[in-house]
Parts: C-alpha cells; structure tokens; sequence
C-alpha cells in the first residue's frame, strides 16, 4: 500500500443551493507534488480550504496520516497559501511573518529574514506590503505558508502574478522544498504547462468532481503522440502488432491499444490488421499537450465553455 | 497555545497606527472637555455666581427644596439678564464648574462623556475588521481546531485596551486637574476604586458588542457605525419612545426607561455617589451584554468557515 499523507473520502461542500465540491476522493502521496487541474470553480480552492481546516466539509471526511494526534495537530503542519495572500498591507514583509511565527511560537529574527530571502524579497526592506506587486504578494504568501516548516505545502495558484524569471524561480524553490526538506506540496495552476513540469501526481477536477487521477508518468503517457487503435479483439491484434516490430504499445481497456513507437507506420499496421481480418472501428495519430488533454477530459472545447 | 496567540495579536495591536493615535486623539477630546468645565466660567457667562450655583444645588438635592430651588434658578435667571444688561463686558476664562473638584470626580465627567467608548469603538473595528478585510486567518489554520482561544485572546486584547483608554483618560483628568483646575486632589478612595473598575467593565461590554457586529457583518464599517451610534447617544430617541410604549403596554410607571439597561447609559449616568440598587444594576447589565454578545460572536465563529 501506497504511504500516504492525505487521503480524502466523499469530500462535499455545498454552499447554500451550489454544489461547490461533491463526493471527492483523492490521495496524496507522501513527498509528492500534487497538482490539482481545473477551470475556475471548478472546486479547487474549496478542497484546498477543507483540507486546510479553514472551511468545513458539508459530508464526507478527510484524514492525515503521520501526524501525532488528531487532524487538527495536522493543521499545525499545514502551510497554505488560498486565493489571495492574507497580508496586512500597513506592515512590511518582516513584520507580516513575525504575526505568524510568533503565533508558532518562533521568536529567531533569523527565522524571518531567511524567509525572505528564500522567496526572494530580501530587497523589500522597510517597504509595506500594501505597495508590493502583485508577485511581491504571491512570493510574501509563500514566505507566510511555509512559516513553521510545514510538512505539507498547499498552494493555490501561487505563480499568479508572476513574470516569466519569477515563476521559473518558485518553481525552483518548490522542487528545492520538496526534495531537500521532503515537503509534500498540493497546487493548483491554471497555467498547465508548468504545472506539468513540477508535479509527480494529478487530479483533474471539473464541475466539483474529480474527473481523474493519475500520476505524472500516466499523465505524460496520455500526452505522449500514439496509435490509437479502437478494436472490438484487442487480444487477436496483439501478436499482429508484435510481429510487425511495434514493441511500446500499451493496452488502455479492452476495446483500445496504444502505440507509441514508428508513428509513421500507421498505414502498414493498419493494413496488416486488415488483412488479418481484424474489425478495426478507428485507427489514427494522437497527440496532445496536458492542456489539450485536460480540455479533452473536461469535454471542453478550447474558447468554449461547457453549459451546466 | 494561549501565549502563542496573545504575543501575536499583542504584535499585530502594536503595529496597528490607531492604537497609539487614539489614546492620543483621547487625551485632546478629554483636555479640550475639561477645558470648558473647568477653565470657562459657564456659571459667569448664564450670569450666575457660584454662591447662587451652590444654593440651588443645595436646595435642590431635597426634594422639599425643589420648588425653592426652581424660584432661586427662577430668580438667578432675571438678576443675570439684569447683570448682562449693565455689565456690557464679561470674561469668558476663568473658574468653570469642576474648577475645583477632585480628579475623580473630573474623571466621572470624562467617563461619562462617552469619549472613551467612541474611540474604543473606532479602535475594535479596526484590529477586529482587519481580521477580515486582510484574511489574517487564513495565516493561522494552527488554531483552526482553536478558534475559541483565538477568539478568547482577541477579547482579552480589547478588554487590556479598554484598560490602556480608561488609565489615559484619569492621566488626562489629572492633567487637567494640574492644568485648569485648583490643585491635584487625586480623590482616591473605594467609591472612586469601584467606579474605576465598573466603569471598565461597562467598557469591555461595549467593545465586547461592537466586536461581536464586526464578527458578524465581517466589516469594520458596520462596527465602528455601531459603536459611534451608541457612544453617540443616536438611538436613545428610539430607547425612548419604545420605553414609552412598554410602560403603556405593561402599565408601568413613568420612572421605567430602557435606557437605564444599555450600556452607554449607566456609563453616562454613574458617578461615585451612585446608590447600591444603581450599582448592582449596572454590573449586571454590563456582564448581560458582554456573556451575551461574546457568545453570540463566539458562535459565529464556531459556525463559520475561517474562508
């Protein structure tokens, strides 16, 4: 069994009338950067406040593992950043962290300006956070979640904000964070192609259900350029495929093959599956990014937006 | 845990600009108050003197006196106009009615001037509002679990607050006892001791209810317009009027006035030689408001999504 630190169950949220988040069940692994993938209110920010004890599940339940004591010692261990970051614009960075850490019980001045440099505000100064950029705020909600050196990072949308060169750089801390402290990290993006090069795990989230879960290399295999070959005998194809020297194929269920390797060759294998008088129902090359993919799931036509 | 809370929220009040501003706009209202009564001669300027002053209050203690002493206030009244009338220049400064009063007593009149609450509640709508309008807690998901502590240390803030108002307003009567007045006579005594403490208490019940419609409304604005309302004596017409409705509903006497159970009132009103029955009265009215108001804010809280 797989050592997870977080694993939901039935997670609902019902918001007077509105369904916000319904039956979610997802399981994040220890030491893994989770991303969670879906359009805007689609329900992430509500799994991220549930889980982070600061909204209460209308059903359905949650539980950390590896933590002494009940989940709301947990919480002691979160660190999280949702929707925007919750900043006294009157104060500067120092003084925003300091409210936090000495609610931890963390006194060390040092603590504090190491922080800031880590998130890269070293040269804030006595500025207030009030005149801070919209990334400045996005890098002093970092610094504010990862107070108390949280074992879990939630994260919603933290590179919002951010020119290119800061979220190359947060995207750096956050690898950094994961494999120097072990910190498990939950975010959310909706820029996916970065996302994709910073998460191990996924869940694609729409209308307030998780459409999937898969781990990255799922993910990427998805992605990757193949033969898609829709067939009724998918066990009488096999050897066809074989033979002909197709060695990287998978075997999706039992009405679909993929193939990934000598895509060019599609007209032979297609022909030669014919010949063996295989029905085949469709044969073609796909391709897809994680942003393609993800409308694809979601039944999303780029530029629309699906009705309720 | 409780330390924890307490050293961050004392860090967040000591930051906050309104905490040192306010006892400091309170020091001025307090002076420029005791100003007029002690270093402006009212008595003078209505064409009394204090010798007449004296006699009607004497008088008018008893309630045999009543009469005389309206026919004296009656009589006072025509030799002033007589006076204004030859004196054709008069001097405003001079001795005021607390001229020569004990600091405790110029201390009754500053409480019950109602400046204190009006600043308090200014001050609670901003350390409570802020809470909401930056998402401060969020910050703090560690007392997600805690959230009664949380809020039982918030308390504890403005309670210690009040305290900070209530000490700047008796340096601010000393002040001006030094300043305008005939001498520094501290009046300490238990009347004034007990005075100092009820009155306080009365103070964290007000900033108790207007914490408890900033928690509600989320807003700063709803509370501090609340607070002023009050301190501001504005919904005392409606007090008032529904007073009178329920004496005749329930045919009670004229003396019955709802005004006498709210808090800004018994702050108004109170003063050290307040009988027994007005004292007990007033704690009690005061620990009604402030259990009532806390828990109402308190369940809200329990209640309610931090985000």
């Amino acid at each position: 069994m797989e050592d997870y630190l977080l694993v939901t169950k039935d997670l609902t949220k019902v918001y007077k009338e509105t369904v916000a988040v319904q039956s979610v069940n997802i399981h994040i692994k220890k030491g893994s950067i989770y991303g969670l993938i879906g359009k805007n209110g689609a329900g992430k920010t509500t799994i991220m406040k549930m889980i982070a004890g600061l909204a209460r599940p209308t059903s359905g339940s949650f539980e950390y593992t590896g933590f002494k004591g009940s989940e709301k010692e947990a919480f002691s261990r979160i660190g999280a950043l949702i929707e925007s970051p919750a900043i006294e614009p009157n104060l500067t960075a120092f003084d925003n962290i300091k409210i936090k850490c000495l609610a931890f019980g963390i006194g060390d001045k040092k603590y504090i300006t190491d922080l800031i440099e880590l998130v890269g505000l070293s040269g804030s100064g006595k500025k207030k956070a009030g005149k801070f950029s919209l990334g400045q705020k996005q890098r002093l909600g970092i610094a504010l979640a990862l107070v108390g050196d949280p074992d879990f990072l939630i994260l919603d949308e933290p590179i919002n904000g951010l020119d290119p060169q800061g979220i190359a750089e947060v995207r750096e801390m956050l690898s950094r964070l994961n494999e120097e402290r072990g910190i498990t990290i939950l975010i959310s993006s909706h820029i996916l192609e970065e996302l994709s090069k910073l998460a191990t795990d996924y869940a694609i989230i729409d209308y307030g259900r998780i459409v999937e879960e898969s781990t990255n290399k799922e993910l990427k295999e998805k992605c990757r350029d193949k033969i898609v070959i829709k067939t009724e005998k998918v066990s009488t194809a096999i050897p066809i495929i074989e033979s002909l020297g197709f060695n990287d194929y998978s075997v999706v269920n039992d009405k679909t093959i993929h193939v990934f390797d000598r895509l060019s060759d599609i007209t032979v294998l297609n022909m030669e599956l014919a010949k063996a008088q295989i029905p085949v129902e469709s044969i073609g090359i796909e391709s897809s990014d994680l942003e393609e993919y993800f409308l694809k799931v979601t039944g999303t036509v780029p530029g629309e937006r699906r009705k309720a | 845990m409780f330390a924890k809370a307490f050293k961050s929220e004392f860090f967040r009040i000591s930051k906050m600009k309104s905490t040192y501003i306010l006892p400091a706009v309170l020091v001025v209202i307090v002076l420029i108050t005791n100003f007029i009564y002690m270093a402006v001669d009212l008595y003078g300027l209505m064409g009394f003197s204090r010798e007449d002053v004296e006699a009607i209050q004497q008088m008018g203690t008893s309630a045999e006196g009543y009469e005389e002493s309206f026919m004296s206030g009656f009589q006072a009244g025509i030799n002033s106009t007589e006076n204004m009338q030859a004196d054709s220049e008069f001097v405003i400064l001079g001795e005021g009615p607390f001229y020569d009063e004990a600091v405790s007593a110029i201390y009754t009149l500053d409480v019950g001037s109602l400046h204190e609450i009006l600043l308090l509640a200014i001050f609670v709508g901003l350390y409570i509002g802020n809470i909401y309008s930056t998402g401060l807690d969020k910050n703090l998901n560690i007392f997600a679990g805690k959230r009664v502590l949380l809020y039982g240390v918030r308390m504890l803030m403005i309670s210690l607050y009040a305290l900070v108002l209530h000490v700047f307003t008796w340096f601010s009567s000393i002040l001006s006892a030094a300043w305008m007045g005939a001498g520094v006579d501290l009046g300490i005594d238990k009347a004034f001791i007990l005075y100092f403490l009820i009155t306080w208490l009365l103070t964290i019940a007000f900033g108790s209810i207007v914490a408890s419609m900033t928690h509600l409304t989320r807003s700063k604005a709803a509370g501090i317009t609340l607070g002023v309302l009050l301190s501001a004596g504005l919904l005392s017409t409606i007090m008032s009027i529904a007073s009178l409705m329920i004496q005749r509903k329930f045919d009670l006497d004229g003396s019955f006035n709802l005004g006498n159970y709210t808090v800004t009132q018994n702050l108004a009103v109170m003063n050290l030689d307040s009988d027994g029955h007005f004292v007990v009265r007033t704690i009690v009215c005061a620990l009604v408001y402030f259990v009532l108001t806390y828990l109402s804010g308190l369940l809200v809280i329990r209640k309610r999504d931090i985000a």
